[in-house]
């Protein structure tokens, strides 16, 4: 009987070291990492700009020390706040490297001829990059680039008053791909 | 990766690393939406369970004792791969995501932002492997399966695992019977504490014959499990109205009948057999037994 248990322990002990050294089954990770960034802006020239860092965001935090890799994958622009419904003209997005306007300029995206009243949550304007540009974005972030300043601007303006407010928000997705112990 | 190198012990697999990494997953989901995931896991340990409990019916009429290792190979079915989750009003789910198993997992873009799924592990098969132990007394046999609790590292998660299986030859009363014919009753619990906590139950019928050194067996089992998991929600789509926290829920596996047709050789102590199941997943279910 003594020997049997034995056996039965060895049997168990082998497993276990089977699966405690030989078990890779999960090495990487990859997920979609949504970010929003809000911009507000005031007057009869809208403009404002705000920077986000991919380091304020808990998810990022989660994995900051195993992440492989983070490209760009999807963006959109939607107006959140406005009092002017009559507002339009040529919306200008631009992205640059760092948290102001003097790093690299990843991209700029003019939206010709919008009204931001119509694309709010439910009917968000998709922000098309060329893959020049999503090539720029992910070469910035494969060189570390974690903090990104983005510029909203609306030139040939028709309907503002000195009282108009906006506030959009770009909401972009990355996909991340992280190492797993 | 060298991927399907290792040995999936059902009993032991759950190392904290493992979970750590599972719990990364399953962080993505809130309670209502974990349970579609996750399924088709507590399927899988629900069918692992409850499978590999006999490779005859025949029961010693007075004493029998064998220790044996139970191999088997889960089949995913493709639909337990993708699920279609349950968006908020102004999504579309025109894709469907990954279920712990599938690929990729997908984005939604609404009036809330973007929601993220995440990946599966991409596997369409699972292997596993039980020790037990049986022993037997007039026709009767009761089966063990036990792991006494197992630190599972750093954390207070202990590993344990226990089941039991109870059989009875009731050809015995029939001696007219040109086969053997027996009932059995499984139970299977393994738990993580804190982490989760997965009951298999099971009742059989089955019948075997016996060629020379050759066994024939086939049986019928109706079955169920429930996965009783504790995660950490972390919101990474960042969803209005819902809070990071603790989710406590429990699943109940897709595991409800099962037939299982397969054969046996006895060598002296030595019975090899190799057995195929039909259920909520399909599994193929090999043994090794030192019989006395």
């Amino acid at each position: 009987m003594k020997k049997l248990i034995k056996s039965y322990l060895a049997g168990v002990t082998l497993l276990t070291a089977m699966l405690l050294n030989g078990c890779d089954i999960f090495e990487s990770f990859q997920f979609g990492l949504p970010i929003k960034l809000e911009i507000t802006t005031q007057g009869a020239a809208p403009a404002g700009a705000e920077f986000f860092c991919f380091t304020d965001n808990e998810t990022y935090q989660q994995y900051q020390d195993d992440i492989k890799n983070i490209s760009f994958v999807a963006a959109y622009l939607v107006t959140v706040e406005h009092n002017n419904n009559d507002l339009r003209g040529d919306v200008h997005l631009r992205l640059y490297e760092g948290t102001n306007n003097s790093g690299k300029l990843l991209f700029e995206h003019v939206a010709l001829n919008l009204k931001p009243s119509e694309h709010d949550s439910t009917n968000a304007y998709k922000i098309v990059l060329t893959n020049e540009q999503i090539t720029d974005i992910n070469a910035s972030l494969a060189e570390g680039g974690r903090c990104f300043y983005g510029e909203y601007q609306i030139t040939n303006v028709q309907g503002a008053t000195p009282q108009t407010q906006l506030k959009v928000k770009i909401d972009a997705l990355f996909n991340v791909e992280a190492n797993l112990d | 990766m060298t991927r399907c190198l290792y040995v999936f012990v059902i009993s032991l697999c759950f190392t904290i690393s493992i979970f750590a990494q599972l719990e990364d997953r399953f962080g993505f989901f809130t309670e209502s939406e974990i349970t579609e995931y996750a399924r088709p896991f507590g399927t899988t340990l629900g069918m692992a369970f409850n499978s590999g409990s006999y490779h005859t019916a025949e029961v010693a009429d007075f004493f029998g004792f064998s220790i044996s290792f139970r191999g088997m190979y889960i089949l995913i079915p493709e639909d337990d791969l993708t699920f279609t989750p349950n968006l908020p009003p102004g999504y579309s789910a025109g894709q469907k995501t990954a279920t712990i198993y599938g690929n990729e997992g997908a984005a939604y873009y609404g009036p809330q932002g973007f929601i993220v799924y995440p990946q599966g592990i991409n596997e369409s098969s699972i292997p596993a492997v039980l020790p037990q132990i049986s022993g037997s007394l007039f026709g009767t046999e009761l089966m063990l399966r036990y792991l006494p609790g197992i630190s599972l590292g750093a954390g207070d998660e202990e590993l344990s695992m226990f089941g039991i299986g109870l059989k009875h030859n009731i050809g015995r009363y029939f001696p007219l019977l040109p086969f053997d014919l027996a009932v059995q009753l499984l139970y299977n619990n393994l738990e993580i504490t804190g982490v989760m906590d997965i009951t298999a139950y099971a009742v059989n019928a089955h019948a075997s014959k016996k060629f020379g050194l050759f066994t024939l067996y086939g049986g019928l089992q109706y079955e169920a499990s429930t996965f009783d998991l504790e995660y950490e929600f972390t919101n990474p789509s960042n969803l209005p109205n819902v809070s990071a926290g603790k989710i406590k829920v429990s699943i109940d596996g897709d595991n409800n009948f099962r037939g299982t047709i397969g054969g046996s050789v006895k060598l002296a102590v030595i019975v090899l057999n190799l057995d195929y199941s039909l259920g909520a997943q399909s599994v193929f279910s090999g043994g090794l037994t030192f019989e006395f």
